[in-house]
């Protein structure tokens, strides 16, 4: 049983009665802030690699179009995105979803006879209730069947964002909703792709989604945002190369600019090689998370069911400290890429 | 319209773009070199919308997405004739000229 404690302060303490201990109240406030938090990072980094896909596309685009220009062609001007206005927002939506799903579990910390106090947190969620399979594009490596479901339960995750009056208790809210919290996270793992293609050894229909996978046991086939990623980079590597074999060589200003294109070349290749790693690291966190808020929901039902048992399990800021260390890595490994793939053409 | 299914004509353009790669374009001439970047430019558009946006099924008909490559039959077709011409000395443009024709498949 939990017991809310508030005072003038706008942390909630959870209290468990019948032998817990004060490490473990203060445990379960510190998982769920180190939950919560991560998820705000890690939304806000998956946000971020779709807008740096796209501007890798527009780099690549730009580039492609100046060099036909220069030889003399009159190329269409456009730079069309990635995705459509639709497709991003709907991403947007998910992300949205899970971030402000974890800020309200965070808040509302183990009430009882009380709803958790999800609706104020809620600014424009009715995207996600228009999130349809044609915004994504798993269907490479989902069954149709999987595919339905996966995005109706990550369409349910506004439902727990209405606040269900009859979910009293947060441990109720973790246990209803983390077959929500699951499916969106592997949605965006799926989106987040690969950059290999293993289509050949794709085996459509048999992934068990009811099942927790590993990212080295999900089939993610080729594409995503990381497939788009590295083709994104190659175009512009291409373009790059062809510079390269269409100069000049007695032209002494073409000849000048010889160095600095091998450079940006170099500096490209290996760019891609740290995004695609940044974005692993993404789709690492977001395995994380989903197990972290298993592993919550676990000690919650134990503790719940059987006070003896309160403390086990990772409800000591363990779960979510690993969780944030991965979160902290896939940052990194972004912020190591970001000057690299964007760097001004300097040759 | 292609009978090819989205999975088949991804990876023929897939391969496309590969085959762009393998040219030598500092051999081609000039208005060639020009016309090959830009298919590379189109081909990329294509293959990008068909793994960006969700296909119907891999084994759905494919329909050309992007107005670009809808709109490249005249480039393929020149560059292909090209190719042609050029195979007789360069077993490499031979592969271009394959991958042209099956682009071509799918208008």
């Amino acid at each position: 049983m939990f017991i809310r404690v508030r005072g003038g302060l706008a942390v909630l303490l959870v209290v468990l009665l019948g032998g817990c201990t004060a490490q473990t109240v203060s445990g379960v406030v510190t998982e769920f802030d180190g939950f919560a938090g991560g998820i705000g990072r890690l939304t806000a980094l998956v946000e971020q690699h779709y807008e740096r896909a796209e501007q890798l596309n527009r780099q690549a685009l730009r580039h492609n179009i100046d060099f036909q220009m220069e030889l003399g062609s009159d190329p269409e001007v456009t730079t069309p995105p990635l995705l459509g206005k639709e497709d991003r927002n709907a991403r947007r939506a998910v992300l949205q979803a899970l971030n402000e799903y974890a800020k309200a579990v965070q808040t509302s910390g183990g009430a009882v006879g009380t709803p958790p106090a999800f609706p104020d947190l809620v600014a424009d969620m009715s995207e996600i209730s228009r999130i349809s399979p044609e915004n994504f594009s798993v269907e490479q490596t989902l069954g149709r069947v999987q595919e339905r479901d996966l995005l109706a339960t990550v369409s349910g995750l506004s439902m727990a964002l209405t606040g269900d009056t009859a979910l009293e208790k947060i441990r109720d809210v973790l246990v209803t909703y983390h077959p929500l919290v699951e499916k969106a996270g592997l949605l965006l793992v799926y989106d987040l792709g690969s950059s290999q293609d293993e289509s050949l050894e794709c085996e459509l229909g048999t992934i068990a989604l009811m099942e927790t996978p590993t990212l080295e046991t999900l089939q993610l086939c080729r594409g995503g945002l990381r497939g788009l990623t590295e083709r994104a980079v190659k175009f512009d590597l291409s373009t790059r190369r062809s510079r390269l074999a269409l100069m000049d060589e007695s032209d002494a200003r073409q000849k000048r600019r010889k160095p600095a294109i091998v450079e940006r070349i170099l500096e490209l290749e290996e760019a891609g090689r740290q995004q695609d790693e940044a974005l692993r690291l993404a789709q690492m966190a977001l395995m994380k998370m989903i197990e972290t808020h298993g592993q919550m929901k676990a000690v919650l039902e134990e503790e719940g069911g059987n006070p003896a048992l309160a403390g086990r399990g990772p409800v000591n800021g363990a779960g979510a400290n690993a969780f944030l260390s991965l979160v902290a890595r896939a940052e990194d490994q972004s912020r190591k890429a970001a000057p690299l793939l964007m760097s001004p053409t300097t040759e | 319209m292609s009978e090819t299914d989205n999975g088949t004509a991804l990876h023929r353009l897939l391969a496309l773009q590969q085959e762009f790669e393998d040219v030598d374009i500092g051999k081609m001439p000039r208005e060639k070199a020009a016309n090959l970047l830009n298919l590379r430019r189109i081909v990329y558009l294509e293959v990008q919308a068909l793994q960006a946006r969700a296909m119907t099924g891999t084994t759905d008909r494919y329909t050309a997405l992007t107005s670009e490559f809808k709109a490249s039959e005249g480039s393929l077709r020149a560059l292909r004739d090209w190719a042609e011409e050029a195979r007789k000395t360069d077993a490499m443009v031979g592969n271009l000229f394959k991958g042209l024709t099956f682009a071509l498949g799918l208008l």
